[in-house]
């Protein structure tokens, strides 16, 4: 079936590939220095800091949450001397004691070398002698070997015995290591296998076949066999068999709001008390223009006065009231300047949700001047180091600034290429909403429908952007292959998808009889929902 | 869960140097002998049974530590023909609570047993052999080339699911099963459960945990052999005779594979068999059975596979340092007589206790450096949290390293140690410093 349909794709994707290479150059020139934008005192400050300095300064995996700890983090991964510094933080003194900041620096050092790549290679024979120091420590540099990849295949039998150890990362670096290994995989089997492994090691390491990639049906004849036993373990198999519901990996439609209560009195006052209360923010949302006013206002000082639980909920809601939220444009920017990434992304796309729902740009007085401000504040996020930073700035600037969709689908495009990034689905599918102008994503999100991972979210997306009778098919070709996946939650979107396509689906009717058969229920009532949608569609002449 | 350990690990190793303390008595009274008989209902005898000295108190107070922890609580043996049984060379100073266990009859607790009030009768009930569904856990103790192991110790652990959700002693569970000639065993239990989690010893194998095994069939569980690990004990790179050498897991989780104590030969050699595989391990000189002030610190060692034999080279021995203390009441209440001061090692399966002088002061030497908790008890009174180094977690101690000569003053007050909001959590690094230098209470607290 495969091989039906990618003959017609795969010269699809070699024109396309070539435009899309040329779109991420002309992106990867404009981010020549990703901290750029971003205070620059710092990244002059950084630049006279000497590797010592810098390394104290780094906080072990903040690079994720902390613009400044992205900005070290940078720094020292840039520093040509980079690898051997680390080597000698690595290295353990066994001349005089140990203290808790050696341990500490040593973890550090194994973190970041997993973060290094190629250049890490020398480093591994180190990182190995490192499997036998404290256990935070083999933590660390067990994960090192998970981000290092193929790079640390030196680490193998290392990397077997510490399996032996209990090690809970060892196999998930194994497997990052030498994916398609049988002997590998063996090796994991035989340890999970073993009752005289303690469970939590064996239940951590069950997650681990996530990244197992043997081609053999080995890993699936031993999740099966596990699937079917009455212990702990069985919950992952039967998550990775896609056999156990779960809310993350299934298709969802949006709910409604979970309170019925409209008295704005009532709202306003469950908010004043609790300003994390999301339901009563979403019922004021359904209110006239003074209670919404008010909900701002309550939510502005909260965040002021630091009464919120998560800055990052409440940043979040202020999205509801669109327009009226524009009083609240002055702290969103400071949320969006700020040093954490949390807040900041989702102060950036709550200014893009306000702006894009009262086209403030066009407004006078301070109004425009915080518009203006906000706009600048989400083009400097363009050039930040964090790849979901950039992503959400230039999303945000095709909301607020339409007329300029196409230069900034530019920036947008070259963030979804990111593989990996857990906002790629998310972003991939939402293009969409940018409909028929946004038709230079069109070559990306065709090469994306043969992806196992994005497939779903592409055809998603392309349906919106060139919703024609060619690109329905070729959509439906794709996704009736795609009916097989790993996953449960793309196999529910891909039937769901060609419901929706209706009648041009036909092709796919074979696919999704074999799917309305599944002893996957809720997949199997999807795929005859779909069949409905598609044969009823035929019978109208749609 | 990692409290209880912590407390089990204190008391372990206590036990043990209360007994060293005890040495000189025994050598006077001499190590009594138990012996006794094994009867069913109608008074006959009963052979094969396995009698185990389950558990030990002292024969006089209260006692702090661990009641499991006892070396001679690994002593047990069979009853003959007879049903007549004798366990060599027990603490004259404490009276014991045995198990006796055969597969044909209910296991059979006997309370406060003690060795110098003669024989002791102990009569069996018999039950039923067949046991409702999901109420037993069955298995073959197997040798690596599966052949049987007969007389294997299986002890419980854990079970849960359906009625259960239990560990260590807990009731209505035989709490230990032997395996019997064709190397097969059965718990029996009261309440339904899913799975049980038991542990596994028996001479020439490594010990062995079977974690989460299913009441829903018959599990083959093999043991094996386990490693050697050799060392040498020296001082000044000269090899030194009968030292008392420990070896104990580093992981103290459900992984914890216990303890293991020898002496050094005449060469200063030491070995140790049957070590379970794929462990990390202290290796270190017991801090009561050393060369006076001279003790050899823990040492890490690396265990790999089954057959392997770890040398670990030379465990030198240095001289440790000395700690003093003072104990003051904040309420300037004297002390009461016979207070003890606990102290230990926080790696090893060590500790030592010390005796507090009426004006409260106490002092040891031979203290390796290394990390400790130091614990003290007196009646009404808790470790004050004016005590720089006090366990904020668990109370009752103080924890920190011990580098050099020390000096500790530990404030006590009335009341009760109120366990911290876990759930809460915000307890800070310095909950329990471990890797900071040892301190009580500042001196300005003297004026108290």
């Amino acid at each position: 079936m495969n091989g039906k349909f990618s003959r017609p794709l795969c010269r699809w994707r070699a024109f396309w590939a070539s435009a899309f290479l040329a779109l991420v150059g002309i992106a990867s020139n404009c981010a020549a220095d990703p901290a750029e934008r971003w205070n620059p005192e710092l990244l002059r400050t950084v630049k006279m800091l000497s590797m010592e300095e810098l390394f104290a300064r780094y906080k072990t995996g903040f690079d994720f949450s902390s613009r400044s700890q992205a900005v070290y983090f940078h720094e020292i991964a840039e520093r040509t001397n980079a690898v051997d510094f680390l080597c000698g933080m690595l290295r353990k003194d066994r001349l005089s004691a140990d203290t808790k900041e050696r341990i500490e620096a040593r973890e550090k050092a194994a973190y970041l070398m997993g973060k290094m790549g190629e250049r890490a290679k020398p480093g591994v024979p180190l990182l190995i002698a490192a499997l036998e120091d404290e256990d935070d420590v083999r933590r660390l540099v067990t994960s090192a070997f998970a981000d290092l990849g193929p790079v640390a295949i030196e680490a193998e039998p290392a990397l077997l015995e510490e399996l032996h150890f209990q090690n809970t990362q060892a196999a998930r670096a194994l497997f990052k290591i030498n994916p398609t290994s049988e002997e590998v995989l063996s090796a994991v089997i035989e340890r999970v296998s073993d009752p005289s492994m303690e469970v939590g090691f064996r239940v951590q390491t069950m997650d681990a076949f996530y990244e197992c990639k043997v081609k053999s049906d080995h890993k699936k004849r031993f999740l099966e066999e596990v699937a079917s036993g009455p212990t702990g373990l069985a919950d992952s198999a039967k998550r990775q068999l896609g056999l156990m519901p779960s809310k993350l990996r299934r298709y969802a439609p949006p709910q409604p709001p979970l309170t019925n209560e409209t008295n704005a009195t009532v709202l306003l006052e469950r908010l004043r008390s609790n300003p994390d209360d999301r339901m009563a923010a979403e019922a004021l949302t359904k209110l006239g223009r003074e209670p919404r006013a008010q909900a701002v206002q309550i939510l502005m000082d909260a965040l002021e006065q630091k009464r919120v639980r998560y800055a990052i909920n409440a940043l979040s809601m202020l999205a509801f009231f669109g327009a009226d939220a524009k009083p609240a444009l002055p702290i969103l920017i400071k949320f969006a300047e700020g040093d954490e990434y949390g807040p900041a992304n989702n102060a950036i796309a709550t200014i893009g949700e306000i702006e894009a729902a009262s086209n403030s740009i066009e407004a006078i007085g301070e109004v425009a001047s915080d518009a203006r401000e906000a706009k600048r504040v989400v083009e400097a996020a363009l050039r930040d180091p964090n790849p979901l930073l950039r992503w959400r700035a230039a999303n945000t600037l095709c909301l607020i600034d339409p007329d300029k969709l196409e230069e900034h689908l530019v920036p947008l495009l070259e963030a979804l290429q990111r593989e990996g990034a857990d906002y790629r689905a998310y972003g991939i599918r939402t293009l969409g909403k940018f409909g028929i102008r946004a038709k230079q994503a069109v070559p990306m999100l065709t090469g994306l429908l043969e992806s196992e991972t994005q497939c779903t979210s592409a055809a998603d997306a392309l349906l919106k952007i060139q919703p024609d009778s060619s690109t329905k098919r070729k959509v439906a070709r794709a996704l009736a292959g795609h009916l097989k996946n790993e996953s449960a939650y793309e196999r529910d979107s891909a039937a769901k998808l060609l419901g929706e396509i209706g009648s041009e689906a036909m092709e796919a009717l074979p696919e999704l009889h074999e799917a309305a058969r599944s002893s996957d229920l809720e997949f199997a009532n999807i795929a005859k929902e779909a069949i409905e949608k598609i044969e009823g569609g035929k019978k109208e002449g749609i | 869960m990692k409290f209880q350990w912590m407390a089990l690990i204190m008391g372990c190793g206590l036990a043990a140097s209360e007994i060293s303390a005890a040495t000189a008595d025994q050598e006077k009274i001499g190590n009594p002998n138990l012996r006794g008989r094994v009867v069913n209902g109608e008074e006959k005898p009963v052979a094969d049974s396995t009698v185990f000295i389950y558990s030990g108190g002292p024969r006089a107070g209260a006692s702090m530590f661990c009641p499991t922890c006892y070396p001679d609580c690994r002593k047990h043996t069979q009853t003959d023909a007879n049903g007549e049984f004798q366990i060599e060379s027990l603490d004259p100073t404490l009276v014991f609570r045995l198990l006796v266990v055969n597969k044909e009859y209910k296991p059979q607790f006997v309370a406060k047993t003690d060795p110098f009030k003669g024989p002791v009768q102990i009569a069996l009930e018999r039950r039923k052999n067949e046991f409702p569904e999901h109420q037993a856990l069955r298995g073959r103790i197997l040798a690596p080339d599966g052949s049987p192991i007969k007389r294997a110790v299986v002890n419980f652990d854990f079970f849960g699911g359906r009625e259960a959700n239990c560990g260590g002693q807990c009731d209505g569970v035989d709490l230990v099963a032997v395996a019997d000639d064709e190397g097969r065993f059965t718990i029996g239990a009261e309440k339904q459960f899913d799975w049980m989690t038991v542990k596994v010893e028996t001479p020439g194998f490594a010990r062995r945990t079977f974690f989460q095994l299913s009441s829903e069939k018959v599990h083959d569980l093999k043991m094996t052999e386990g490693a050697i690990v050799s060392g040498r004990v020296v001082k000044d790179g000269k090899p030194v005779a009968g030292v008392a050498v420990g070896l104990v897991s580093v992981d103290r989780s459900e992984n914890f594979t216990g303890n293991y104590d020898t002496f050094s030969d005449a060469e200063g050699q030491f070995h140790f068999f049957n070590v379970p595989p794929y462990h990390m391990y202290y290796a270190y000189s017991l801090m009561d059975r050393s060369l006076g002030e001279y003790v050899a610190p823990a040492t890490k060692v690396r265990v790999t596979a089954d057959g392997t034999h770890k040398e670990i080279g030379d465990l030198p021995m240095l001289k440790g340092s000395t700690l003093k203390g003072k104990i003051r009441l904040s309420d300037g209440k004297p002390l009461p007589a016979d207070v003890l001061v606990s102290l230990g090692r926080n790696g090893p399966w060590d500790s030592k206790s010390i005796a507090v002088a009426a004006d409260g002061t106490f002092e040891t030497r031979g203290v390796p450096v290394e990390a400790y908790s130091l614990s003290v008890h007196v009646p009404g009174y808790m470790v004050s949290g004016r005590n720089k180094s006090l366990d904020r977690l668990n109370g009752g101690s103080l924890v920190g390293r011990i580098n050099s000569d020390t000096f500790v003053q530990v404030l006590m007050e009335p009341g009760k140690f109120a366990p911290p909001d876990f759930l809460a959590g915000g307890f800070g690094p310095d909950a329990q410093p471990y890797d900071k230098p040892m301190e009580g209470a500042s001196v300005a607290a003297d004026s108290l």
